[in-house]
């Protein structure tokens, strides 16, 4: 065994390296000017747009999905657009498969679910309020759904829109994120926090006046706060600025 | 005197069959006379006629003399002779009576073969001089005190001479204007060839321009000052930690070392000087946007306000270096170099994965040499022993100098490495790669597959 493994390993002096850019993600400023995030954590550069006129969206890493005014435009991980559509004037929620592919695209301004990439029309779960986000896990639809002044995480078939569970989550607010696994980032009194798919509370981070919370590359949100626009790592729950980005948007609303 | 008077009045008839000279009274055009009286003007005061010059012809005509001679009169606002004027154009200019002494002036202003004689004088007034110049204060003349720091003061003097050969009585003597002030006690008369003394202040109550009037009898001279914020401090640039390596954030602050006695405003900018010729870095800058700040100083504050904090944060970048920072403020232009040493390669992230076709390596670090050369991966078993065979090493020296050379974003990279493997590579079960640059080797931990 150990003599195959050796024999394959000399194979490698045909071992291929590719350098490049460290990209991050996307980011769309408050002109609607989605820029390439390049760089490493503490050193970002916000390089020139791509797209302009971008309202929301999100970047799961491979694709990203923004609306502009009457558009829905999909780009590729070169942030170029290779997919446009019309769409009623409004928010969008975007939800990614495993392959990091759009799947569910809500419009607030039609009121529907889209399923993608065919664009036919979901069956809409009846979540008792407004989805603020969405994620896709298995057969099931993620949905964090504010209803008054609670946030509910609200599961449902993918294949009738039924309504599998519902959980309140104590102390959370809009604007929130979720990810595949259920995880969630929300906002709190003084900041935002994450929680596991259990609802057991992760970390705490405080920030001032938190905006609206995008997912700006894998495992990655833009974090928009009074006057500053931040990267949060999912992975580490450090909280970077971004230069610049005073009047930055984040990657959606 | 009677004779030249005549003389000057049968001139005009010598004019140029189409150059014709005119007075102009505002927009009134009337031909010049052969003599012509401006009237009187004060010491120092300016007292200004308008002529034009129209061609009335069908052919152009040039004007090739334009002069005046005589006394206490000079052209102004005159176009470059020769000056061509088409048909039916025109040219203006002016003459000034600039009396510099008293008396009765007169002097011949010559257009061509056009003549005008001018008379002017002066009324029997003081003459008022600045000191210690000794220049001239009249109606085009201010006295003018400078730049003064507000609620600070300054004085100048004054001269009132009686050069007419009668007394003159000094019915008003006063200084107008909130900021100035004077002018004390001065005779109330001042007989011929006589002089006195007055002495002017000027304390401006704010940082703006200010204006005021020294009234003499019948006459006015402007006083003018611009009132200023009292000099800052010298300004010190501080950076908090003092130190940076490359990757890292810091944050630099404008203080002074004593209370600033103004409010202002200034500027903090950053400029990057690569240790590679050539070598770009982007993510060198304020966390604000950019390489300059502004930042604004409030009276009694011994540090500056930059983006809504007392120090600003900015990124160090990916390169090895100086960055030299200057702050601007009032007179001030100080700088401070930081620089930045070379590094090892520094590996932020790191990951190994396998995939159908072989062994996937992803890093994202910075060179902040910019000078990687090798890369060496060393295999481990399940058990953890290495690969018998040793590292697997690879010279990646010209792609990262391609790389490098082309990049915006300093020594910042990322690396994907793939190892096609034909067999079963699943008893590997981690891997260590080693990237070493001019400041010597970098590990990364073991990476499990």
């Amino acid at each position: 065994m150990r003599s195959l493994i050796v024999g394959t390993l000399l194979l490698t002096s045909a071992a291929l390296a590719q350098i490049g850019a460290p990209r991050i993600g996307y980011v769309a400023d408050s002109r609607g000017d989605l820029h390439p995030l390049a760089g490493l954590a503490g050193s970002f550069v916000l390089e020139s747009a791509v797209l302009r006129g971008v309202e929301g969206g999100a970047y799961s890493g491979m694709a990203g999905v923004w609306s502009a005014a009457d558009r829905l435009i999909l780009t590729d991980s070169e942030g170029r657009e290779s997919g446009s559509w019309p769409i009623q004037t409004g928010p969008i929620l975007v939800a990614f498969n495993s392959r990091l592919e759009p799947a569910l695209i809500w419009s607030a301004g039609s009121r529907e679910l889209m399923r993608f990439p065919k664009r036919t029309q979901d069956p809409t779960p009846d979540w008792a309020g407004e989805p603020i986000a969405l994620a896709v896990r298995g057969p099931r639809l993620l949905a964090l759904v504010e209803q008054e002044d609670a946030l509910w995480l609200v599961e449902s078939s993918l294949y009738d829109g039924s309504v599998v569970s519902a959980r309140l989550l104590p102390a959370a607010a809009a604007p929130a994120w979720i990810g595949s696994d259920a995880s969630v980032v929300y906002s709190t009194r003084g900041g935002i926090a994450a929680a596991d798919a259990n609802g057991n509370e992760q970390w705490r981070i405080e920030v001032d006046g938190v905006i609206a919370l995008s997912q700006a590359g894998t495992r990655s949100l833009a974090v928009r706060a009074a006057h500053r626009l931040y990267l949060l790592s999912l992975d580490t729950g450090e909280l970077l600025r971004l230069p610049g980005g005073a009047q930055g948007t984040g990657g959606a609303e | 005197m009677k004779r030249l008077l005549l003389a000057a009045a049968f001139l005009p008839c010598l004019a140029q069959a189409q150059l014709k000279l005119y007075l102009l009274t505002g927009t009134v055009e009337q031909p010049a006379p052969g003599l012509y009286d401006v009237g009187e003007a004060f010491i120092g005061d300016v007292r200004e006629v308008r002529f034009r010059v129209r061609n009335d012809g069908s052919v152009k005509q040039s004007v090739e003399k334009l002069l005046v001679a005589g006394s206490g009169f000079v052209i102004a606002r005159e176009p470059t002779i020769p000056y061509i004027v088409a048909p039916g154009s025109l040219v203006d200019f002016s003459v000034r009576f600039t009396p510099r002494l008293f008396g009765s002036f007169s002097a011949n202003l010559t257009m061509n073969s056009i003549s005008v004689l001018l008379l002017g004088r002066t009324p029997g007034t003081l003459t008022i001089l600045a000191e210690p110049s000794r220049a001239l204060l009249g109606s085009a003349s201010p006295l003018d005190f400078g730049e003064v720091v507000r609620n600070t003061h300054t004085a100048r003097r004054v001269t009132l001479r009686n050069d007419t050969p009668a007394a003159i009585p000094l019915t008003k003597v006063q200084v107008l204007g909130e900021a100035f002030g004077g002018p004390g006690t001065v005779p109330e008369l001042l007989g011929p060839g006589a002089s006195t003394s007055l002495e002017i202040t000027f304390k401006p109550p704010s940082s703006t321009a200010q204006e005021g009037w020294l009234a003499v009898n019948e006459r006015a001279v402007r006083l003018t000052g611009m009132g200023v914020e009292p000099p800052f401090p010298k300004p010190l640039i501080v950076l908090d930690p003092a130190t940076s390596p490359s990757g890292t954030r810091a944050r630099v602050s404008v203080r002074f070392g004593v209370e600033s006695p103004s409010s202002g405003n200034g500027t903090l900018s950053m400029e990057f000087e690569p240790a590679r010729q050539g070598a770009i870095d982007d993510a060198i800058q304020f966390l604000a946007g950019g390489r300059s700040i502004p930042f604004t100083v409030e009276t009694g504050q011994t540090a500056a306000r930059l983006d809504g904090a007392t120090s600003a944060e900015f990124q160090v970048g990916t390169t090895a270096g100086e960055i030299v920072f200057t702050v601007k403020i009032g007179m001030w232009s100080e700088q401070l170099r930081v620089p930045i040493g070379p590094q090892a390669v520094t590996i932020s992230t790191a990951s190994a994965s396998r995939s159908s076709s072989g062994l996937e390596i992803n890093i994202g670090a910075f060179d902040n040499t910019q000078s990687l050369s090798a890369l060496a991966f060393t295999f481990y078993l399940k058990d953890g022993t290495p690969l018998a065979q040793g590292p697997v090493r690879l010279d990646a020296s010209a792609d990262f100098r391609r790389y490098f050379e082309s990049s915006n974003l300093g020594g910042a990279f990322s690396l994907r490495v793939t190892f096609p493997v034909s067999g079963d590579a699943s008893a590997l079960a981690s891997v260590e790669v080693e990237a070493t640059n001019q400041a010597g080797p970098a590990k990364t931990a073991r990476l499990i597959f």
